[in-house]
């Protein structure tokens, strides 16, 4: 009787428990692409251009190709870059986002430093990393630098002003960056397109790589690139 | 508010949070507890003799908070493979013990007193069959395809650290179990039995430690904690060294206790 008496207990335990899951599972929260903390999110693609699975690629194929931005910024040692200039004849990773991003820029360039660890410098040697920050005012030169550096060296760091940086974007289809309102710090997070595009040796990119590529994805179509391997949707 | 700690896919944040799962579940633990102590005890006689017991247990339910709440299991479920290993550890090889360890054998004896109940326990808790069983629920609780869709849900979480709790209690059992009817390997079997699983698990830590890349997205692609710059594929090569040493220095330690305590006894010695 009194074993049933605590089964009774356990079963009631066991319900009310079950109760408190349901009623304490979060709402869906939104894409993890997108940065937290802005109630205005951008799109994660480039604007208006349509892009599908890219046929044995990791990669999501654009069915415009779209060109290397013909924009000067300045690198971290201050030197003008010109992005179309400098990475011609290169593989060419283009990110744009910021050092205090919480969540979509250091896993999606650690991603990219895990990845070039992995292949031959006969592969790396052909691929070039840009990011590009989307909020200059923090982002010094010195932040920038420290920044890329603590993820990978091989990662160009470009800044300039927030004009020509979103007219970097505007030249890739990408849409400019949203600023959320700055706390009692001081501090705010800005919503950014998560979309890597990759420029190929001899010109504009026929791949877009979202939020959630893993370094296993990279290391398969990094060398691919870099062999001139067409692209197809 | 939160039941269970899980993979948001949110920046990680030192802001205290509550669970309220993890305390509902160890306080419903600690309750039955109380409650089948002050109910099952056949005598107060008994009750007090067996009342070392409790602190066993009380240390079990905290040890099992410390790495099922804030910080530790958040961590463990949305950020580091490394502490999510090390909750495991400390659920299955040190938790578990110190709760079966805490249960009189009148209490045991309630929990399946005869019956279907006691003839699965019998079966399940047969060596051989006990360590399949506890090495299945290993593998498959650590392989990517369960582990990633799991870990983003809290009650997915929840029910991986369930099948833990599960599968270190038939683990455990033959070891540390004090059912009348289930009887206990001996000494040096217990040995035998424990430094068994101090190898099995080399096989899922080797290739959490060999893998060329990430095996789990989870990780691969959580926000990275600001204060700590570690890669995902070294904290997963740290979890399978973690799963390899911490794992067999705490199961080489419970070999140690036995043969002293097989030392000490008046146990035959076994003759080869």
């Amino acid at each position: 009787m009194r074993h049933a008496d605590l089964r009774g207990r356990v079963t009631a335990l066991l319900l009310g428990l079950a109760v408190l899951s349901a009623a304490c599972v979060p709402p869906t929260t939104g894409d993890a692409a997108e940065p937290s903390g802005s109630d205005d999110p951008v799109p994660e693609h480039p604007e208006g251009v349509e892009s599908s699975a890219a046929e044995g690629w990791h990669g999501e194929w654009l069915d415009d190709p779209i060109e290397r931005p013909e924009v000067t910024l300045d690198d971290t040692d201050g030197e003008p870059f010109a992005i179309d200039e400098e990475t011609e004849g290169q593989i060419t990773l283009l990110f744009f986002g910021f050092t205090h991003c919480p969540d979509v820029c250091p896993a999606h360039l650690a991603t990219i430093s895990a990845a070039l660890d992995r292949l031959p410098y006969s592969d790396t040697r052909h691929i070039d990393v840009v990011f590009v920050t989307v909020d200059p005012e923090r982002d010094t030169a010195e932040r920038l630098e420290e920044y890329v550096g603590g993820i990978d060296e091989r990662i160009t760091a470009l800044r300039g002003d927030l004009d020509e940086v979103i007219e970097a974007m505007d030249a890739v289809d990408l849409p400019p960056p949203a600023f959320g309102e700055p706390d009692e710090d001081g501090a705010y997070d800005v919503s950014h397109a998560a979309a890597i595009l990759a420029f190929s040796e001899d010109g504009p990119a026929r791949l877009v790589y979202p939020f959630g590529i893993r370094s296993e994805g990279w290391v398969a179509d990094l060398p691919r690139m870099v062999r001139g391997e067409e692209i197809a949707e | 508010m939160n039941f269970w700690c899980s993979a948001t896919g949110e920046p990680w944040s030192w802001q205290w949070q509550p669970y309220l799962g993890v305390w509902a579940f160890l306080l419903a633990v600690l309750a039955l507890y109380a409650a089948a102590w002050r109910r099952l005890a056949p005598t107060a006689a008994e009750a007090d003799e067996e009342g070392w017991r409790r602190k066993w247990f009380v240390a079990g339910v905290v040890v099992l908070w410390l790495v099922l709440d804030w910080p530790v299991g958040l961590l463990g479920s949305g950020y580091l493979a490394s502490v999510k290993m090390l909750q495991f550890l400390m659920i299955t090889l040190v938790a578990v013990p110190m709760l079966l360890r805490g249960l009189p054998p009148w209490m045991a004896r309630a929990v399946a007193p005869g019956g279907w109940r006691l003839r699965a326990l019998r079966g399940l808790t047969q060596p051989i069959v006990a360590l399949l069983t506890f090495n299945a629920v290993i593998l498959i609780t650590h392989a990517p395809i369960v582990v990633d869709p799991l870990q983003r849900s809290e009650l997915g979480s929840f029910a991986i650290d369930l099948a833990w709790m599960l599968g270190a209690v038939i683990f455990w059992l033959p070891v540390v179990g004090a059912h009348p009817d289930l009887p206990r390997l001996t000494r040096p079997l217990q040995m035998a039995y424990v430094f068994a699983q101090s190898i099995l698990p080399t096989i899922p830590a080797s290739f959490l430690t060999f893998a060329d890349f990430p095996l789990y997205p989870v990780y691969e692609l959580a926000p990275r904690l600001e204060d700590l710059r570690i890669g995902a594929l070294t904290d997963q090569r740290t979890a399978g060294l973690l799963m390899k040493i911490v794992g067999g220095f705490l199961l080489w330690g419970r070999i140690a206790v036995t043969w002293f305590q097989w030392a000490a006894s008046d146990e035959e010695p076994v003759v080869t």
